[in-house]
Parts: structure tokens; C-alpha cells; sequence
């Protein structure tokens, strides 16, 4: 179960949606190619590749369903890496329980944890918030974890809607971004 | 495909002749929607870049990924079946069938695919008007075996002179000559009464007993087509 649950982790609906795209992708460019030259063996292959299409179609469907789950609860194990620095900022985290470290890579390419994180606090809203900035830290678990992921769109909705939830973003600034503020 | 709807559009003298079969109107929407799907997931990497699953990117894939190719299914499979009753189809096994073709077209031929072809009944599909039999069960039946010749080309493992995989049956030739008057008003084609012939509708009698091959090949004895 531990490798299944590791596949299904992270953004999968986005590796889908890629996956989807290459499939029907290409058998567009084979139709191209098909009807431009009108060779035999392309008319034969293009004829197979519509079985493509047709997986591309359900993925996408798959895709647009997934993406309608505002919230999920991912487990991981002591080590994982939950968000890599220098990736886009795509989802909002809430741990549930464990711990996880702020790790930050200095200019020499060395590695130091800058903070630690437990239960109820959370991260990535800011990389968010800032039109998907790069993330500035990698965060890894150092013990089990539960995590929410929260989707954007979510997010976004909760943050445009709830003035509550803004200022209490805005108190609670991300802890290890006040660690961080600190080491400079 | 566009020089050819192009010198089609050209005509002779430049008087229109043809443009506009279901074939050439699926062709040209197989290329578009290509064109569109290929256009929307372009946009949705651009435009979109690492947001792929959210907002109104959604509505981008919505197009690309499943309208777009949905209409492809349809448009794409007719092209590919009906292109495939195109005597160029056939004729694109070059090795193999170019002796067969240079029999049907040459203008002097004297074989019975020749004189068909001189007679333009099936302009275009004249292989597949023979060869193929009537209904539904006739159309796919040539296209398994269609199928099966296609592999053989490309893997090279036919042998020379290729033979046909059934019998040449009297249906394939009644299907358009069965009630027709020049046939019809040839007595060995008729029993009493005016109605085709017993033997002939049995296979008793072939046509190619009495009339000349279907194809005239050099070196090739007659009957070196049938089926093995």
C-alpha cells in the first residue's frame, strides 16, 4: 500500500492532465501528417491511434473531476520531501500531525534547517499568494506526517471571500518565513 | 492532399470539376480539428504554465482535450475508411500491385479491369467496386483482409504473383450487372422466365470462364490470379 499511496501523492491530477495531453497530442500530429501526405501506413496507424484519443478523453475527465477536490490528506513517511525549493507554488499545506523542517540552501549549496513545523501550522500560501512564486525553502518531514494539501482554487476562495481567514493569515505569517527574516 | 484539391479546384480549362466529397470535406476537417488541438494545448502550456489543473485552464483543456478530439473520432475514422477505397490506396503497395495498376489504367488495356475503368463506372474506387462485396459484411470483410495485405507489404512476406485470398465469386460482378439490360438480354445469362441464371448465381459458372481475366499481366498465365 505504501508504494500506491506514494504514487497517488503530490499533484498527480497535473501528471495526468500531461499525460492526457501527449496522447491526444500526438495522435494530432499524426492526423496531420495523414492528411497531408495521405501515406498508407500513417492512414493505417492514424486509424490505431484513435484508441488514444480515446484514453486521453477519459484521463481528462478523471482530470477535471480530481481537480474539483478542494482538500486532501496525504501521509508521509519520516524523510519525504513535501515541497522541493525552486518549484512554482501551486498548493497550500496544513499539517495535521508530525513535524516537518523548513530546510533552506545557502549560495555554497549547503543545507541548513531553518525551522520546525507541527501540528496546525502551515505553509505555502505565500509562494501562492505571490502569482506562483518560486518556492523558497524545501520542506521535508522529520518524523510521519499527515498533511493537508489544499488546493488553489480552494485557497484562493477562502482568502477572497473570508476577511477573517486574510488577517489571520496575515498575524500568523508563515512561521519559517519569520525564521528566515531572522537568519538574514 | 492540398496540391491535389488545389489542381482539383483548377478544373480543366479552368471550368470547376469536383471538390467537396464527403471524403475531401472529412479530410480538410481531420486537418483542422488537428490543427485546433494541437493550438489549444500549445495555449494551455503558455498561457497556463504550471497551473494546468485550475481555473479557466480547465475550460482550455475542456476544448482541447475532450471536445475538440471527440469530433476527430468520427471525422478521422471515415477519413481513414473512405481514403481506403481509393484505387491510390490500393496502389501505394507499389511493388506488389503496380503491374495490376498499369493493366486497369493503360488506355489500350483489353482486361476486364481495364475496360471498366475506361467505362469510369466507379471513378477513383474502382478496385474496391470489384473486389469488395456487397452490404456491411462485404466492406469489412475487405478491410480485415485489407488489413492483412497491408502487414504483408510491409513486412515483405507476399510472394510474386500474389494471389487473392477468396474466390473472385459472380456476386461481386451481379451486385451492379444483376438486371442490368445488356446483361440481362444475353440468353446464357438467363434461365426461363427471364431471371439470372441458376448456374451462375451458384458459382457453377464463373464470368471468367467466358469473359477475359480481370487483370492481363505480362508473363502471367491467365487464371494465375485465383485464389490459392
Amino acid at each position: 500500500m505504501a508504494p500506491l499511496k506514494k504514487l497517488f501523492r503530490g499533484d498527480w491530477p497535473a501528471r495526468l492532465l500531461a499525460l492526457a495531453q501527449i496522447l491526444i497530442g500526438s495522435v494530432a500530429v499524426i492526423g496531420i501528417a495523414t492528411v497531408v501526405t495521405l501515406n498508407t501506413y500513417l492512414l493505417l496507424g492514424f486509424a490505431a491511434m484513435q484508441v488514444l484519443i480515446v484514453a486521453g478523453v477519459v484521463l481528462f475527465v478523471v482530470v477535471a473531476m480530481l481537480a474539483q477536490r478542494g482538500m486532501v490528506l496525504e501521509h508521509f513517511g519520516p524523510g519525504e520531501t513535501v515541497i522541493r525549493q525552486g518549484d512554482p507554488g501551486r498548493n497550500v499545506y496544513v499539517i495535521k500531525s508530525g513535524t516537518v523542517e523548513i530546510v533552506t540552501t545557502r549560495p555554497d549549496g549547503s543545507m541548513e534547517v531553518a525551522d520546525r513545523l507541527g501540528p496546525g501550522d502551515h505553509f505555502g500560501d505565500v509562494a501562492l499568494l505571490h502569482h506562483s512564486l518560486p518556492q523558497r525553502f524545501t520542506v521535508r518531514t522529520a518524523t510521519p506526517a499527515q498533511i493537508f494539501r489544499i488546493s488553489p482554487a480552494t485557497f484562493v476562495q477562502l482568502y477572497s471571500n473570508l476577511p477573517e481567514f486574510r488577517e489571520y493569515l496575515r498575524q500568523r505569517k508563515e512561521p519559517h518565513l519569520r525564521q528566515l527574516e531572522r537568519m538574514k | 492532399m492540398f496540391s491535389e484539391i488545389w489542381h482539383q479546384m483548377q478544373g480543366v480549362h479552368g471550368v470547376y470539376l469536383q471538390w467537396g466529397t464527403a471524403l475531401e470535406w472529412n479530410i480538410l476537417f481531420t486537418f483542422v480539428l488537428c490543427v485546433l488541438i494541437l493550438v489549444c494545448i500549445g495555449l494551455s502550456l503558455v498561457l497556463y504554465r504550471g497551473r494546468q489543473t485550475e481555473g479557466n485552464a480547465l475550460w482550455l483543456h475542456l476544448l482541447g482535450l475532450c471536445i475538440f478530439p471527440l469530433f476527430l473520432l468520427p471525422f478521422a475514422n471515415f477519413t481513414v475508411f473512405e481514403y481506403s477505397k481509393q484505387e491510390r490506396f490500393c496502389a501505394s503497395c507499389h511493388a506488389s500491385m503496380d503491374p495490376y495498376v498499369a493493366d486497369m489504367t493503360a488506355p489500350d488495356g483489353k482486361s476486364l479491369a481495364a475496360s471498366h475503368y475506361q467505362d469510369r463506372f466507379a471513378p477513383g474506387e474502382e478496385c474496391y467496386a470489384c473486389h469488395a462485396n456487397y452490404g456491411v459484411h462485404g466492406t469489412f470483410t475487405a478491410k480485415l483482409l485489407g488489413l492483412r495485405d497491408a502487414w504483408r507489404e510491409l513486412t515483405g512476406t507476399y510472394t510474386v504473383p500474389i494471389k487473392m485470398t477468396l474466390p473472385f465469386p459472380n456476386s461481386l460482378c451481379l451486385k451492379c450487372h444483376n438486371g442490368a439490360r445488356n446483361f440481362m438480354k444475353e440468353d446464357s445469362h438467363t434461365d426461363p422466365g427471364g431471371v439470372v441464371a441458376r448456374d451462375i448465381l451458384e458459382d457453377k459458372t464463373l464470368c471468367t470462364d467466358c469473359h477475359l481475366p480481370g487483370h492481363m499481366i505480362a508473363g502471367q498465365p491467365k487464371g494465375a490470379m485465383k485464389a490459392s
